[in-house]
């Protein structure tokens, strides 16, 4: 005997699904997709560059320290040989007498 | 490209920003203050670490040498207004430079152990060549 057949089985079987198609669905994947891209904020740049750019720091900061302080030393230089040659003019006569002749 | 440029004007500004603080830094103010002021004395007191009793015998030295300095000063201006022959000029200056050797020397002999001779070598350059050209700097270097 065979048993009755599922209603429910015949009607799965005769279901089709036909969605309609969308003819926007690629470019607006694309869309998304480069907005993606345009919208990676600066910290996310900065961590996928981390190395390069921790490097570049170190490297401008220490040329920045020395650069600092080499001025600052020939600056104190230079103060110190204009009082020396001022020191040296007021104990000398020749200086104050004006040019030689 | 945005990033790249942002980062680069970043560091670049941070860099300028600490290389003027070094400068600052390393600037000596009292050094800077003594140059406006034109102090000599006071540079030469903190120079040549001289302590208070060094710096008031040296400090009466030169008050001392001042009159020297004007008599010869007094010379050389009257010997040139009378238009003296160079000779006589070149001698007063000569003694000029033999007075005032022996009043540095005698300032360097007032001063602590090893700051006399640096002195001397920086003073008496300046006074041997009165252009000054090729006097050492403090480096000891022209």
């Amino acid at each position: 005997m065979n048993p009755p057949i599922d209603p429910l089985a015949r009607v799965l079987e005769s279901w089709k699904i036909e969605p309609a198609s969308d003819p926007n669905f690629r470019p607006s994947v694309a869309a998304r997709l480069a907005a993606s891209r345009t919208n990676l904020n600066w910290s996310a740049y900065l961590r996928v560059h981390a190395a390069l750019w921790a490097a570049v720091g170190v490297v401008l900061l220490g040329a920045a320290v020395w650069t600092g302080r080499q001025a600052g030393h020939a600056r104190n230089q230079a103060d110190r040989n204009e009082l020396l040659d001022t020191y040296v003019r007021r104990l000398d006569p020749r200086a104050m007498t004006g040019p030689q002749t | 490209m945005k990033f790249f440029l942002f980062t680069v004007g970043l560091l670049a500004a941070g860099a300028g920003a600490v290389g003027i603080l070094c400068y600052r830094l390393s600037l000596d103010s009292d050094l800077q203050s003594e140059n406006r002021s034109g102090d000599t004395m006071a540079w030469l007191r903190t120079e040549f670490h001289l302590d208070a009793a060094q710096f008031r015998a040296i400090a009466r030295l030169h008050e001392a040498y001042g009159s020297v300095c004007a008599s010869h000063c007094r010379a050389i201006m009257n010997a040139r207004r009378n238009n003296a022959q160079p000779a006589e000029i070149q001698a007063l200056e000569d003694e000029c430079v033999r007075s005032m050797t022996d009043h540095f020397r005698r300032v360097a002999a007032l001063m602590p152990p090893g700051q006399g001779d640096r002195y001397l070598a920086l003073v008496l350059p300046r006074i041997g060549d009165y252009s000054h050209t090729g006097a050492p700097t403090l480096r000891g270097t022209p």
